[in-house]
């Protein structure tokens, strides 16, 4: 079969939108594709030397993300651990990338947490106005996950919420 | 502009702005709020009062304004109840005022204050409650008394929220909060300084003091230019702190736009603000509180203070002669700045019998007559003040006073709300007649006049003149009359007493029966005069009275704002299944299934939805239907102890489940009852995957971790949603083993019985196949990668072109579960158990399950209990509806007669194609055992139909279930 069909197809379009007199766009706004995104779920010691709570770690050619206790997600890597399930969420979580002088800016409109502190490796789980979110900090912005499901409406709160900053959504 | 003093002021005299007022236009300048606009031209009767309707006119200058209340109108808005003391003047602005009928001017509605005697507080209560009454009168009460009229058009401006954390929260930006933030900021931490007003300087605005050689408007601003210049600093003009929470979170709303005439494109027009603030500094300076005397609320009576901040702040000329009347020196300035303005000052009228201090020699020095240990008792006037009559407190002859102003200070009450709101303390102080912040419960402080200090070089560290002023004074007597305590609600004194005499004695009865301190303006120049009045009749202290608890908002909120973004599409958020946009392109009409949308029917040509969802339940018994069920709840389980879980939360066994097949498996609730259902797959030895109804998923997923985290923690088990990982698709009907051969490769599907489960592939994408049947028609589900699903299913439906394959929705979904008499939430409603849904041989199982001591409860294993039934219509031909009564047939004849006993409802209905007549499910007193083949009315007593109905069993359509098997 052909490639997987993005959640966000009817709603990406590339290009510069919003309030751009102002120095912006502010947020770059895009879909990472095609990422690996494993769930692991432990009941027991792992074996692995995966991170604590709240923050990520490299592992393999990829990254683990700390999502809960005892709970990580694996980006773009595999992992064997002992006692725990290892279950396949690459169609289930949509990963959108934000960078941008604005990302802070437009996150505070519905992120509770104290994003001046959220620095590059950290994880959170948490909310981004009513959807249920992951913030991963990276160097010069923050990877989202958000459910498939959501994907789309969370797509629509991002570039609502960034239109005063002004945004772009690049060519993929 | 006529009473436009010719300079001074903090207005730009270079940007003429026009405005319209009850449909009359004005000018003002750049600077102006309405009010001050409005008084600079004359216009001094502004509203109509809440019951009298006595014409009113501004009394205050910033958010404690009782009276000037007024409809905001143009760029498609009408905001009532607007104060217009801090509205901020723009071009085009247009305001109407409030409560009058027909005009401002002649309110044919003031004959309420003829009526006044007979209106006393409590009088609603007394006369038009209790039989006819109230119903009679209330159009007319709520016509009469009342605010602006809201708009129920849809709110055309945009609002958002915003998420702040700091250190410092500085909420004001007098002369105490620029100063605490600037001390805080240098420590490097993380400031916020919030000021309600678009300026900063707070009373540096208006009282025309210098600090460090500089005037106050001016050393203010420079105050914030080095602030705002820190990096750590955030500045919020145009910002109130209305609410104080909990672990010290302070809403804040930010007004964006509305000082603009036109706001620039993408921006909101309010943010509310939460901020986490570690610590919080409350600068929230003090409000002037009145002097009562009768007839008190005439246009042109207005605080000392506010009088001051027209003419200084604003330059307008107020009137041509003053009475000020004070109980204290801080009004003293403000008959030495009317004076210097060129408004002759009749007299200030100090109700203390020898003042002293400096203040009482400058009046002298400018020679304004002092009236010392005098009171006023008496107000002319109509629609503005023509003269006042003061007299000895001791008792004498009264002397009148011609003036057109009455500037009136009865001391300074700090701004004690967002401290008492938070849960800090309060303590009454007699000498100030108001209550200072006492012990906190969060992490805050108060500082400068909001805790009752009022000394400008201590509170800024600034080197300043002499013009300190202290606000302590007596309380007054007021002399007998039309004495109005609160302005907003016009509660008189009278009022205050009798609700003592009928004894609403505590002062939360004394609110809620007068209505003091209910306006907009909460009370903020009326509860400490209702209070002290109440301790006088209670013959106690103010302290023992106390106060009414201090709740947010500070001042009023626009409803818009606390909806912020989430409003329209945004109210809920939008969960869409990876064929969503199929669905649109294919003429789906959409039903809402908790944040899900799913796909109700797909009209073709003319058809209407009963037409559609027939058509597509029927093709499915006859041929071969495609559903998206991508929105069943999916759950991995995993561990060595899965199966333990499973058979401890599913009442039937799951221990004899081999790898490689499913069950139906049911959960109950702690209490017993049916709590959720669907089909558990094992799928490896230690790996199932249970599906939930659409509705329960997240339940059912937190129910499962919650008992593994907390009731359970030795099992070795973990569950983890896969329910957006996967899509689903259900293959029903007589053809859907032909269709899948099309198209899946890896399986056998002869090798493939009921309730069985493969991996397979789809065009090389490994799929899950599920031989399970909700239909009650040969069916499969197909599980696939949720990214593959548009893929797949048009895969389907052109391999099945031959075989007439067809999508369908939710209604047919409904109808061929209704004709299985499978259930669904409808049924399992929180009061139905196991027995009553027709499952009770599921819980016959000898192991113990969450919920199973409850369901052996007398109550739930009760025979007379509601279960479930299947109703056919009599005639054959007629609908039901669902929640119809179940009555006998004594009930309804000739006509039902309500009320009666209702025997159960009618949970599900639909029209079922295979028996070609509407059937139904209902739960009904006995179910099947008692009533089979018995006869039963259902009842819609809101259609007022009644339709007879014969009792079935809920299995209409191949009961024995020979055609999933097959």
């Amino acid at each position: 079969m052909a490639d997987a069909t993005s959640a966000l197809t009817i709603v990406t379009f590339p290009g510069r939108f919003g309030r751009l007199d102002q120095g912006g766009p502010g947020l770059i706004l895009r879909e990472r594709r095609g990422l690996r995104l494993t769930e692991v779920a432990a009941w027991d010691a792992t074996g692995l030397d995966l991170p604590g709570p709240n923050a990520s770690a490299p592992l393999g050619d990829g990254v683990a993300l700390n999502i809960g206790p005892d709970r990580w997600l694996l980006v773009d890597t595999e992992a064997s651990p002992d006692n725990a399930a290892v279950v396949d969420q690459s169609h289930g979580r949509v990963v959108l990338r934000l960078t941008g002088a604005a990302v802070r800016e437009v996150l505070s409109k519905g992120c509770p947490i104290d994003l001046d502190r959220f620095a590059q490796g950290d994880v959170a789980a948490t909310r981004l106005g009513p959807f249920a979110t992951l913030l991963h900090g990276i160097e010069g912005g923050v990877d989202l996950y958000v459910a498939r499901g959501y994907a789309q409406a969370c797509w629509e709160w991002l570039t609502d919420a960034a239109g005063e900053y002004g945004y772009e959504v690049p060519i993929p | 502009m006529s009473n436009r003093l010719a300079d001074g002021g903090l207005i730009d005299r270079g940007r003429r702005l026009r405005f319209r007022f009850d449909g009359r236009g004005y000018e003002g300048f750049q600077g102006d709020t309405l009010a001050s606009a409005l008084l600079a031209n004359g216009a001094r009767l502004v509203g109509r009062s809440f019951k009298y309707h006595r014409p009113r006119g501004v009394f205050a200058a910033g958010v404690e304004e009782p009276n000037a209340l007024v409809t905001l109108l143009g760029q498609g808005r009408r905001e009532p109840n607007a104060r217009a003391t801090t509205t901020e003047l723009y071009d085009g602005l247009v305001a109407e005022s409030q409560n009058r009928w027909p005009a401002l001017s002649v309110d044919l509605m003031a004959v309420n204050g003829l009526l006044a005697p007979l209106l006393p507080a409590g009088f609603y209560y007394k006369t038009l409650f209790g039989g006819p009454g109230w119903r009679f009168f209330e159009p007319w009460v709520r016509r009469a008394a009342g605010l602006g009229k809201g708009s129920t058009a849809p709110d055309l401006d945009r609002y958002d929220h915003k998420y702040a954390h700091c250190e410092v929260l500085v909420v004001g930006a007098g002369p105490a909060g620029l100063a605490a933030a600037l001390q805080a900021a240098d420590g490097g931490e993380r400031v916020m300084l919030v000021e309600q007003e678009p300026r900063v300087g707070g009373s540096l605005l208006w009282d025309r003091r210098t600090l460090d050689g500089r005037d106050g408007p001016a050393w203010a601003e420079a105050q914030a230019q080095a602030l705002a210049a820190m990096d750590n600093v955030t500045l919020l003009r145009r910002t109130s702190a209305f609410g104080y929470y909990d672990d010290n979170l302070v809403a804040l709303v930010e007004r964006r736009t509305d000082h603009l005439a036109a706001a620039p494109a993408f921006t909101t027009r309010q943010r509310v603000w939460w901020v986490r603030a570690k610590r919080v500094v409350l600068a929230t300076g003090a409000i002037e509180q009145p002097l009562l005397f009768p007839d008190n609320d005439r246009p042109g009576v207005m605080l000392a203070g506010a009088a001051r901040a027209y003419l200084n702040r604003w330059a307008v000329k107020l009137g041509s002669r003053a009475v000020v009347y004070t109980n204290n020196d801080t009004a003293y300035a403000c008959a030495l700045d009317l004076a210097a303005a060129g408004i002759e000052v009749a007299a200030l009228v100090d109700l203390r019998p020898a003042p002293d201090g400096p203040w009482p020699a400058r009046l002298a020095e400018a020679g304004i007559a002092l009236l010392a240990g005098h009171r006023l008792v008496g107000c002319r006037g109509g629609q503005s003040v023509h003269g006042v009559e003061a007299a000895p407190v001791n008792g004498g002859a009264a002397k009148p006073l011609g003036c057109d102003l009455v500037a009136v200070s009865g001391g300074w009450a700090p701004a004690v709300h967002l401290h008492a709101q938070a849960g800090g303390r309060l303590g009454y102080d007699e000498a100030l007649g108001a209550y200072r912040p006492g012990p906190v419960r969060q992490a805050h402080e108060s500082v400068g006049a909001a805790t009752g200090m009022f000394e400008l070089g201590q509170i800024t560290g600034a080197t300043v003149d002499d013009g300190d002023a202290s606000p302590v004074g007596p309380g007054v007597e007021p002399a007998p009359g039309k004495v109005f305590v609160d302005l907003a609600d016009d509660v008189t004194a009278a009022d205050v007493e009798l609700a003592q005499r009928e004894g609403y004695r505590s002062v939360e009865h004394l609110k809620r029966y007068t209505t003091l301190g209910m306006g907009a303006d909460q009370g903020k120049t009326s509860n400490l005069a209702g209070q002290s009045l109440s301790a006088k009749a209670r013959a106690e202290s103010n302290a023992a009275v106390g106060y009414p608890s201090f709740r947010p908002p500070y001042a009023p909120v626009t409803i818009g704002a606390l909806a912020g973004a989430d409003v329209g599409l945004r109210f809920v958020p939008q969960r869409r299944t990876a064929l969503d946009d199929w669905h649109r392109r294919h003429g789906a009409i959409f039903v809402d299934a908790g944040h899900w949308r799913r796909p109700r029917a797909y009209l073709r040509n003319g058809e209407t939805l009963e037409d559609a969802y027939v058509r597509e339940a029927a093709h499915v018994r006859q041929s071969v239907g495609i559903a998206d069920i991508s929105t069943l709840g999916k759950i991995d389980i995993q561990g060595p102890d899965s199966l333990e879980l499973l058979q401890r939360v599913y009442v039937n066994d799951f221990a004899s489940l081999k790898v490689g097949r499913a069950r139906y498996g049911l959960m109950l609730r702690e209490d017993g009852l049916a709590g959720d259902d669907g089909t558990t797959a094992r799928l490896g030895e230690h790996h199932y995957l249970m599906t939930t109804t659409t509705g329960h998923a997240e339940h059912t997923l937190s129910r499962l971790e919650y008992h593994l985290a907390v009731d359970w923690p030795e099992l070795r088990c973990v569950v983890t949603s896969v329910t957006e990982q996967w899509a689903a698709i259900a293959v029903a009907g007589p053809s859907s083993r032909d269709l899948l051969r099309e198209v899946l490769d890896g399986v056998d599907l002869d090798d493939v019985p009921f309730l069985a489960v493969a991996d397979v592939t789809l065009d090389g994408v490994a799929c899950r196949l599920f031989r399970i049947s909700y239909s009650g028609e040969l069916a499969y589900e197909l599980h696939l990668p949720a990214g593959f699903a548009e893929a797949a299913w048009t895969r389907l439906l052109s391999a099945g072109d031959g075989l007439g394959v067809a999508p369908y929705g939710m209604e047919a979904m409904g109808a061929l579960r209704i004709e299985k008499g499978h259930v669904t939430h409808a049924e399992m409603n929180g009061q139905t158990g196991a027995a009553d849904l027709g499952l009770g041989r599921m819980a016959k199982a000898a192991k113990p399950h969450v919920g199973r001591a409850m369901s052996q409860r007398p109550a739930l294993t009760d025979a007379e209990r509601p279960a479930l039934i299947g109703l056919v219509p009599t005639d054959g031909t007629t609908d039901f509806k669902g929640g119809m009564h179940l009555l006998r047939e004594a009930d309804v004849t000739p006509a039902p007669s309500l009320p009666v006993d209702s025997l159960g409802h009618v949970t599900s209905w639909s029209y079922s194609p295979a028996l070609g007549m509407p059937i139904a499910l209902a739960l009904l007193n006995g179910g099947l055992a008692a009533n089979d083949g018995a006869t039963v009315y259902a009842h819609d007593p809101m259609g007022g139909r009644v339709v007879r109905a014969r009792v079935v069993s809920p299995h209409f359509y191949d009961p024995k279930g020979e055609r999933q098997r097959g």
